[in-house]
């Protein structure tokens, strides 16, 4: 059940709050920063999850990812999860795999595996040679994009803080200079916020590395500790 | 997401009036700029992350030929498969001239029902080249990544996922902030590459698991 608690004629104020309100920032720029930080947020975090079907076509192998979804995760039909896999299993493991449908001699008679193809499209194995199954993606949504003061933020009130930070350090760059400098902290606590909803993106060094080029990323495993640089 | 919305947003950024592109009355920058960062940012993102998928046949007709024309808006090969004319599929692995030669050192003079791999690394502009080379007609089914959308500020949404356009946009801040002139700004244009650099980190460890982009 999405958050119902803050919206965004409630939240811009607090935005407003953090920045002198003379008319170097307009409403509509702290709409596009707050829209941002969700996006952010979400592809850092992957916050947004939700449920979409699809039915499947007579022997169709490719399908694209169901209107509304960024990216799916997890898919199960007829009381059975689907196992992700890559196309080099499937090619190096069964070369045909693409023109064999439940209907063929040896092959299981409901899909069992599924492979993604970008954001765009996915792939089953086999594929269903009658049609009509309904499958389920869990998957990742996009971000809310509020738009009118009453849109709800579908966040809890315990992550606003890291979202204002967010906006508040962005809102900042066309400022410039010293004061955007000064407002890097405010993204690195958004970092550090974020880290701990995706501790496995934020404990991989290689993308620790990538941080560090503006946040000193404490050396110990886990979620990065946001220090400012000296 | 349009062109349009996101020019406005750069706008902003620029300390631009906001007209979603229409102009850029400072003289930092000008329409024909910020529509070259739009459309090289996307394909670059296309390109470094791979998240926008396309499928294409491409009839092989004639045989004994090896390289092939791709499609005129091919980025990369994410997959490519024979397809022979009994419906029966051969997945193609990508290889490199270089193990061919010392593999299969007679692969040029030689041909099969199936080829084996496909080859990018030799060809002109545009081609690929299977080996061995198919003695019969087929097609090849690859799943490539294509340029995308052209974008200019005419209202035309982009070819990436709406949740994916803040990672372009800061690489086309830093494109603008980077520019040689009065607008360079070293910082500014760092940072923003910096924060495009970790977008595409993240995209591709949501797709793949890893900080690249298998290839």
């Amino acid at each position: 059940m999405p958050y119902q608690i803050t919206t965004l004629g409630q939240l811009l104020p607090q935005l407003a709050a953090r920045y002198e309100s003379t008319v170097f920032w307009t409403t509509t720029e702290g709409t596009n920063a707050i829209n941002e930080a969700l996006r952010t947020w979400n592809v850092l975090s992957s916050f947004y999850k939700g449920r979409k079907t699809f039915t499947t076509v007579a022997n169709r192998v490719w399908y694209p990812v169901p209107s509304g979804m960024l990216f799916p995760f997890r898919m199960d039909g007829e009381s059975t999860p689907l196992v992700q896999t890559t196309f080099y299993d499937l090619d190096l493991g069964r070369p045909n795999w693409e023109a064999e449908t439940t209907a063929t001699v040896g092959v299981p008679s409901l899909p069992t595996l599924w492979v993604p193809g970008g954001v765009t499209l996915f792939a089953i194995w086999p594929a269903d040679a009658a049609g009509g199954k309904v499958f389920t993606i869990d998957g990742l949504l996009p971000a809310p994009v509020l738009v009118n003061p009453g849109d709800f933020i579908d966040l809890g009130e315990e992550e606003i803080g890291a979202l204002l930070d967010y906006a508040l350090h962005l809102l900042s760059f066309k400022v410039g200079g010293q004061i955007f400098a000064d407002q890097l902290p405010r993204y690195q606590a958004f970092l550090a916020h974020v880290g701990t909803r995706n501790e496995r993106l934020f404990s991989n060094q290689a993308f620790r590395k990538l941080l560090n080029k503006y946040t000193d990323v404490d050396s110990t495993p886990g979620p990065a500790q946001a220090v400012p640089k000296s | 997401m349009t062109d349009q919305q996101l020019l406005n947003e750069l706008q902003y950024a620029g300390l631009e009036r906001p007209n979603n592109g229409a102009s850029w009355p400072s003289g930092l920058w000008t329409v024909a700029e910020l529509t070259s960062y739009l459309n090289q940012r996307q394909r670059k993102f296309l390109s470094d992350t791979g998240c926008v998928c396309t499928r294409a046949s491409i009839a092989v007709a004639l045989p004994n030929v090896s390289r092939q024309a791709l499609p005129g808006d091919w980025i990369q090969t994410r997959r490519a498969t024979w397809l022979d004319n009994a419906g029966a599929y051969a997945p193609l692995l990508h290889s490199e001239l270089w193990y061919l030669d010392y593999g299969m050192a007679s692969w040029e003079t030689i041909s099969s029902p199936t080829p084996l791999v496909f080859m990018e690394d030799v060809t002109p502009t545009l081609e690929m080249q299977l080996a061995p080379a198919p003695n019969n007609s087929g097609s090849v089914e690859l799943l490539y990544v294509a340029i995308g959308t052209a974008l200019s500020n005419s209202g035309v949404a982009f070819t990436v996922p709406d949740d994916f356009v803040w990672i372009i946009k800061w690489g086309i801040l830093a494109d603008m902030f980077g520019k040689i002139g009065r607008a360079h700004d070293p910082v500014r244009a760092q940072y923003a590459e910096s924060r495009y650099a970790i977008g595409v980190a993240v995209v591709n460890n949501l797709l793949y698991g890893t900080m690249e982009p298998p290839r």
